[in-house]
């Protein structure tokens, strides 16, 4: 007699018991060891927002912003000429988790995201099978990725999770499953950050009035620790010491081997330094004036600048004497024995030519040029490396690092020193298309560059200033002869190459007429 | 009166939307907006029933429809100017007690306007008529919007 294969009332109900068991061991199986194909080495990627080379005594400014960061680079690989694949942190953190330029994963526009076709392609995904992935990321924009990557990340820490000001509607657990829409239904929308018509007619003024009531209240009671400015990130107020005691904390209960990436808002504006560092800076070595740029966006006066900049060498400064218990615990725990400690950023940050940040049309060193210190499992020695190297290199040297296969769908090299090998010849490019559509050509109002060798090239297209720059790195690190109008050689070189890296990308996008 | 503002809005964001999203995420965010408008749209009708409730019979409930048009109109006026001073940083105390003094004189005001002048009652009646054609549009879309923000956050 052949059985019949239906399910009776009786059988859903005997299954559906199972059902509250199911779901209170779900967060118990993220627990559990991962097989380690390869190495079994934690990989620990660390990220400051909005920091810059130009702006740290290993790699030749004058003023020691970060001595405890110094310190742990004596026993670490220096990346000298790590470049930026954007100058903010869209494009940046894009091209760092994804390995692929903007114009690859089309993330280029403020809140932008990870294109469909890529979205998931990221660490975490090339990582999975060997390590426990954890995310966490204090800027709402980067977060807006760790989304995107959610079913191949094992913990997704909230952005907010270490602040004294919670805000922030889309980063609730109700929203976990639809977070990117959610995002730009609430934040900037529904409630307004700053100035504009919120979409909520009541409850919009409502609910900013009582934040910015909280607001006032935290930053009043920081006034002992923080005078000039507490920190806040996208306007929730928070401490170092308590992003670095979360840190601390997420790491001590760390499943190994895992890949962590933690994206911190320091030194991201507002640039706010603790008061006893507050005019650490006012007096000795001062930056260079340079001219204002056609394309500068702020036009700001030297003065200001030089004040701004002071401030966020002095928030720098803060921010690494918080890092100090950090780099403590991750020697004191181990960790500096059996991981790769990467320490990174999104994007630079820019004082000269008129700009203060990182909101910029330009193609500079200070805004391109990124920190990039990783030390190898119980290394004693620094390691100086001097050959350009890309934001799009970190996947697939941490696939390489980790023992996974190499995913393929990134546009990266191994780094040199881990992996890889020295290219001197080697093309890096960098790009800016904020008002560019995600689905069409990157044709107007961008800004692009290739650095290769010593130099630099920067090409601008916008309607009121069109033009090549192209520089000599070495001899002018400065950046303040432009070469472009004496038609060296290796500017045409390099501008033919660009150009056709342009068109490459362009092509998927261009529509038939 | 809410949904028109959040629709508002939602025309004011779509071409910072189309930056980045193709036309099925766009209209969910229009759909997480409508289900939005739809509670705060709730939460104002049950304050303006608790109002007639709290407040004596002649003040609120005789003639709530119009009574209740006036106060949501003043108070949405007055929402919109403080969504237009509102920055990074508070305003000062004053700006709201006067704010709030002067919407609560004009809604007693044109209450007080209305109940006596039987052709303002029926002009205002009129419109909340006519406004209220709007139901039939934001309603069902509303409801939409609710059952997209359940489908997309839980299943």
């Amino acid at each position: 007699m052949q059985r019949e294969k239906t399910i009776s009332r009786r059988d859903f109900l005997k299954l559906a018991s199972f059902l509250p068991l199911g779901i209170s061991i779900r967060p118990l199986l993220t627990n559990l060891p991962k097989k380690a194909g390869g190495a079994a080495e934690n990989i620990l990627l660390f990220v400051f927002d909005a920091w810059s080379t130009s702006n740290m005594r290993l790699y030749g400014c004058p003023r020691l912003t970060m001595p405890n960061l110094e310190e742990f680079a004596a026993r670490s690989v220096v990346y000298h000429n790590h470049i930026a694949a954007g100058s903010f942190t869209v494009p940046g953190t894009a091209s760092m988790l994804s390995g692929m330029y903007p114009w690859s994963h089309r993330a280029f526009q403020l809140g932008g995201f990870i294109t469909d076709p890529h979205a998931r392609n990221q660490i975490f995904q090339a990582l999975k099978p060997t390590h426990t992935t954890l995310g966490f990321s204090q800027n709402k924009f980067a977060d807006n990725f760790l989304g995107q990557a959610d079913q191949d990340l094992d913990v997704h820490l909230c952005s907010s999770k270490f602040h004294l000001q919670k805000r922030f509607i889309y980063n609730r657990p109700i929203f976990e499953n639809d977070s990117p829409v959610a995002f730009h239904t609430f934040e900037d929308n529904i409630f307004r950050e700053r100035e504009g018509y919120d979409a909520s007619l009541f409850g919009g003024p409502i609910f900013r009035t009582t934040e910015l009531l909280e607001h006032n209240r935290l930053k009043e009671q920081l006034k002992g620790e923080y005078f000039w400015e507490a920190p806040e990130a996208a306007g929730e107020i928070f401490r170092f010491e308590d992003q670095v005691d979360g840190a601390i904390e997420t790491l001590k209960s760390l499943n190994q081997p895992a890949l962590v990436y933690m994206h911190f808002w320091p030194p991201h504006a507002p640039y706010a330094p603790k008061n006893q560092f507050f005019r650490k800076f006012s007096t000795g070595w001062q930056p260079t004036e340079k001219p204002e740029h056609p394309l500068s966006i702020s036009h700001y006066e030297h003065s200001r600048i030089k004040w701004a900049r002071e401030l966020y060498d002095e928030m720098l400064l803060s921010w690494d004497s918080e890092v100090a218990r950090l780099l403590h615990f991750l020697k004191g725990s181990g960790l500096t024995d059996n991981s790769y400690i990467f320490f990174t950023s999104d994007h630079g940050e820019c004082f000269e030519r008129g700009e203060v940040g990182h909101w910029s049309r330009l193609m500079i060193d200070p805004l391109l040029r990124v920190p990039l210190i990783i030390s190898r499992p119980r290394q004693t020695q620094r390691e100086d490396i001097y050959d350009n190297t890309s934001q799009v290199d970190i996947l697939p040297t941490l696939a390489h690092l980790s023992g996974n296969t190499d995913p393929g769908w990134h546009e990266g090299r191994l780094l040199p020193g881990m992996g890889g090998t020295a290219d001197p010849s080697r093309s890096v490019f960098s790009m800016d298309a904020k008002n560019t559509h995600s689905q069409n050509p990157i044709e107007e109002q961008v800004s692009f560059s290739i650095t290769k060798y010593n130099y630099r090239l920067a090409y601008y297209k916008y309607p009121w200033y069109q033009a090549y720059e192209f520089y000599n790195l070495d001899k002018d690190p400065e950046e303040l002869v432009d070469l472009y109008p004496t038609g060296p050689v290796e500017a045409r070189y390099m501008q033919e190459e660009l150009m056709d890296h342009i068109a490459d990308a362009n092509r998927p996008y261009e529509r038939v007429s | 009166m809410v949904h028109s503002w959040s629709v508002r809005a939602f025309l004011y964001q779509v071409p910072s939307f189309l930056l980045y999203y193709k036309l099925g995420k766009i209209i969910a965010i229009f759909f997480y907006m409508m289900a939005f408008a739809l509670l705060e749209s709730i939460l104002v009708t049950a304050a303006l029933v608790l109002l007639g409730f709290v407040l004596p019979l002649k003040w609120f409930r005789e003639g709530f429809p119009y009574k209740a048009f006036l106060t949501v109109s003043v108070a949405a006026g007055a929402m919109i100017y403080l969504q237009s001073i509102l920055d990074n940083k508070l305003p000062p105390k004053e700006t709201f007690l006067l704010l709030g003094g002067i919407s609560f004189a004009a809604v007693v005001l044109l209450i007080l306007l209305a109940h006596n002048l039987k052709f303002l009652q029926k002009v205002l009646l009129f419109i909340v008529d006519r406004l209220s054609i709007l139901l039939y549009l934001f309603l069902p879309l509303s409801t939409i919007g609710l059952v997209v923000v359940m489908i997309r956050n839980f299943w």
